[in-house]
């Protein structure tokens, strides 16, 4: 299972932003390189199964026209930056075939995305899920943490109902799976996912073996609860064959450095016209050095190494899972399946042979006979004897549960203004029921920025310390925007100045009705889901 | 990890494996060293690991100077209401946030002998009140980390004011299920090696390093076979 998601970033306001780049680069690094590694392997015959989700946000920000025009303003300037970078890297071999190869990418990635995308990266996905060869599904709205919001049903609903919604409205294929966001679970969402006719989700390793229930086959199978949604718990021992810092692949010495970038080691002038603002430094994209060791004198990246270890650590983590079935054997009711699950920008983005690493992988599986990729729905249509049992509350975050995203330090303080805006745009949609006009899209604006408002981004971001003021600004901005709608309802008031503003800014999800919101909704019926590639 | 039957392994897989490990020179040893090698590294020591590696981890961001729409105004410091919320931060702790309205804290600030308590009440099935504890914190306080100190409870926790030795409650929270785990209830379950080894394998990594869940490490630790 792959999950991709980016938060919500579009500043129309200004020309570019910084910001912005976080998705470019991941659908530069990430997204086509993977979607081009699955097409290939699909035209070959190469039989695989995947399931990929993709967040809502990301999702529009995929269709959004002004972020296209902007992915198509970047890829090109990394053409143009790579066409320099193969001149002035000419006498140096290796330098040079890097920038041949990342020049080539950029290339290969325009024409794909052009023509193979119709610069739509959705319909790539499509075409896959059509195929059979990837299973399509999403997640929460804005990637809320949802075991904050537990006991505030409402918010969660919304959270994953608008989530499901842009997804069926952009996909071809029936939802079937939900991923939730950091696979933060508490007992009882399951009723929720149920709601929304979700058969299956995944949860952190830890999540079975903590159950109040005796999961006698570990995280080895999946569980059903009795609402009927089946659980498969992440494998830790094998998926930390590639998180691991120290023991995990991407951090072998031979693999490329991430840190080591031109944009900070060449000088400003030579690289001001491909960053979006020539006074501040950022990478690029073009890294030459091998991550080598624990030591800042890093040898150059040679291409072809790393391209024989990712077929080393292919094999190596097939013979792991041969011999993790080999170590249960006989234990088990049935064979067993793993559950191996990653944030998909792990792949090209942070771990640079992720890709390439994972199309070995996918081809060894198709030659073993004991091996084979499946997916959870493929596995709950072939099997009937499913253990009933209830998961434990879990995520996959440091010490297994909340206390990323609820520190005590950086971003505790933001849980009382979160779950008051859910209160409140609660006790607004429930005051201010089906209004129309101005009035209807004032609420619905105000449901956006409380959706927003929810993104598990933000605190994760602060309790990292890595991009903080930006996340300190962006979550207090649609807090503030959402007390400015309150604050004005409560006063029959309609700011439309701030409300034009604010559509054109945060547009996400279009069609979004406040009345999800309301108190009574869960009451009724859920929602018969269409196809309109409106949202 | 441990791999079960090592000894009934051939030669060439013990081989296989140890070159899959890292082991040097692998094809130079015999049988009893190959084991010797593998056994070590099963249950070798691990090094620190890290799950959080994350996309957003590596990303730049400039803070750029960006106004607010027109209109909006500063985050309240408070709000006025009586109202208590919990979020679990694990499976013993809960972060509590709580706010008293303004009219309610004048009211309560005319007395001189005044405590903020929260009480921590654990409920028996029918929620009816089994054991509680008490906190005191201050007026101006708005949140707490509470400890949930059994297992297989519900708990609930009041915000009161306590005014010449009588308490008040000024809000209850929602209610927090703390449920047991069956594997702590039940040990004997994995003592059974089989056992141990399908329950624990996907939680410990090939360097042996158990899954970071505090929970997780003491049950396995207790209970390595």
């Amino acid at each position: 299972m792959l999950h991709a998601h980016l938060p919500f970033v579009r500043h129309p306001e200004y020309s570019k932003f910084i910001e912005e780049d976080w998705l470019n680069e991941a659908i530069n690094e990430c997204y086509l390189p993977l979607l081009r590694m699955f097409h290939k392997l699909r035209d070959e015959g190469v039989p695989f199964r995947l399931v990929f989700s993709i967040s809502p946000t990301l999702n529009f920000m995929l269709r959004d026209p002004l972020l296209k025009e902007r992915f198509l303003t970047y890829l090109n300037s990394r053409i143009e930056l790579g066409e320099k970078e193969v001149v002035r890297t000419k006498n140096s071999p290796l330098e040079n075939e890097t920038a041949r190869f990342y020049l080539n990418n950029a290339k290969e990635n325009l024409n794909f995305y052009n023509n193979t995308c119709g610069t739509d990266i959705l319909s790539a996905f499509n075409n896959l899920s059509n195929s059979g060869h990837l299973e399509l599904i999403t997640t929460t709205a804005t990637h809320a943490y949802l075991p904050i919001y537990k006991n505030h049903p409402i918010a969660v609903n919304a959270q994953i109902e608008t989530g499901i919604m842009s997804h069926a409205h952009t996909i071809d294929k029936e939802l079937r799976g939900f991923w939730l966001p950091e696979c933060g679970y508490y007992p009882g969402l399951e009723t929720l996912l149920k709601r929304h006719q979700i058969e299956y989700t995944s949860v952190a390793s830890h999540s079975f073996f903590l159950s109040r229930d005796f999961i006698k086959n570990g995280s080895y199978m999946p569980v059903k609860t009795p609402s009927g949604v089946h659980f498969f718990a992440r494998d830790y021992r094998l998926t930390s064959l590639i998180w691991s810092a120290t023991e995990g692949y991407p951090a072998d010495e031979d693999y490329r450095d991430f840190y080591r970038d031109i944009g900070y080691d060449l000088p400003i002038e030579y690289i001001k016209d491909y960053i979006a603002d020539p006074s501040y430094r950022v990478f690029t994209g073009f890294k030459y050095h091998a991550i080598t060791g624990k030591t800042p004198d890093k040898r150059l990246y040679d291409i072809s190494r790393a391209n024989k270890k990712t077929e080393i650590h292919a094999n190596n983590f097939l013979y792991n899972i041969i011999s993790t079935g080999r170590s249960v054997e006989g234990n088990l009711d049935e064979d067993p399946i793993y559950t191996l699950s990653f944030d998909a920008e792990l792949f090209g983005h942070w771990w640079f042979e992720g890709p390439s690493w994972l199309e070995k992988v996918i081809r060894l599986c198709a030659e073993k006979e004991d091996v084979r990729l499946t997916t959870p729905t493929e596995y709950i249509r072939s099997h009937s004897k499913i253990q009933t049992a209830q998961p434990a509350f879990s995520s996959w975050g440091k010490r297994g549960y909340s206390e990323v995203w609820v520190d005590n330090s950086s971003n505790s303080w933001l849980c009382k203004y979160t779950i008051k805006a859910t209160e409140w745009m609660s006790e607004l949609a429930t005051r201010f029921p089906n209004q129309t006009s101005l009035k209807k899209r004032f609420l619905s604006q105000a449901a956006r920025e409380c959706l927003l408002a929810m993104a598990s981004d933000w605190p994760f971001i602060m309790n990292n310390h890595t991009t903080e003021e930006y996340a300190k600004y962006r979550i207090t901005a649609h807090l503030q925007n959402f007390y400015l709608v309150y604050d004005n309802m409560c006063k029959n008031a309609v700011n439309t100045e701030w409300l034009v503003t604010s559509e054109r800014q945060n547009n996400i999800f279009p069609d979004l009705d406040y009345n999800i919101f309301n108190q009574n909704y869960l009451a009724h019926p859920s929602p018969v889901y269409t196809t309109d590639f409106s949202m | 990890m441990k791999l079960i039957n090592i000894n009934r392994l051939s030669d060439s897989e013990l081989k296989y494996m140890a070159e899959q490990e890292g082991i040097e020179d692998a094809d130079s040893l015999d049988r009893t060293e190959l084991i010797e090698n593998l056994e070590e590294i099963y249950g070798g020591d691990a090094s620190e690991l890290d799950v959080d590696k994350k996309f957003v981890k590596t990303l730049i961001a400039k803070e750029t100077e960006t106004d607010a729409l027109p209109g909006v105004r500063p985050l309240p410091d408070k709000f006025n209401d009586n109202e208590i919320q919990t979020i679990l931060q694990d499976s013993a702790w809960a972060y509590v946030i709580w706010h008293i309205s303004h009219a309610t804290k004048e009211k309560i600030l005319r007395n001189e002998n005044v405590k903020i308590i929260l009480r921590v009440i654990a409920l028996k099935e029918n929620n009816k009140k089994e054991e509680s504890y008490q906190v005191e914190v201050g007026i101006d306080d708005t949140t707490w980390n509470i400890e949930f100190p059994w297992k297989g409870r519900n708990y609930e926790i009041t915000l009161n004011a306590e005014i010449d030795g009588v308490l008040t409650t000024l809000a209850t929270s929602p209610i927090e299920t703390i449920p047991n785990v069956y594997v702590e209830d039940h040990p004997e379950i994995l003592r059974n090696p089989e056992t141990y080894k399908v329950l624990s394998s996907s939680l410990i990594t090939n360097g042996g390093e158990y899954l970071a869940v505090d929970e997780v490490k003491q049950i396995l630790s207790g209970n390595l076979t």
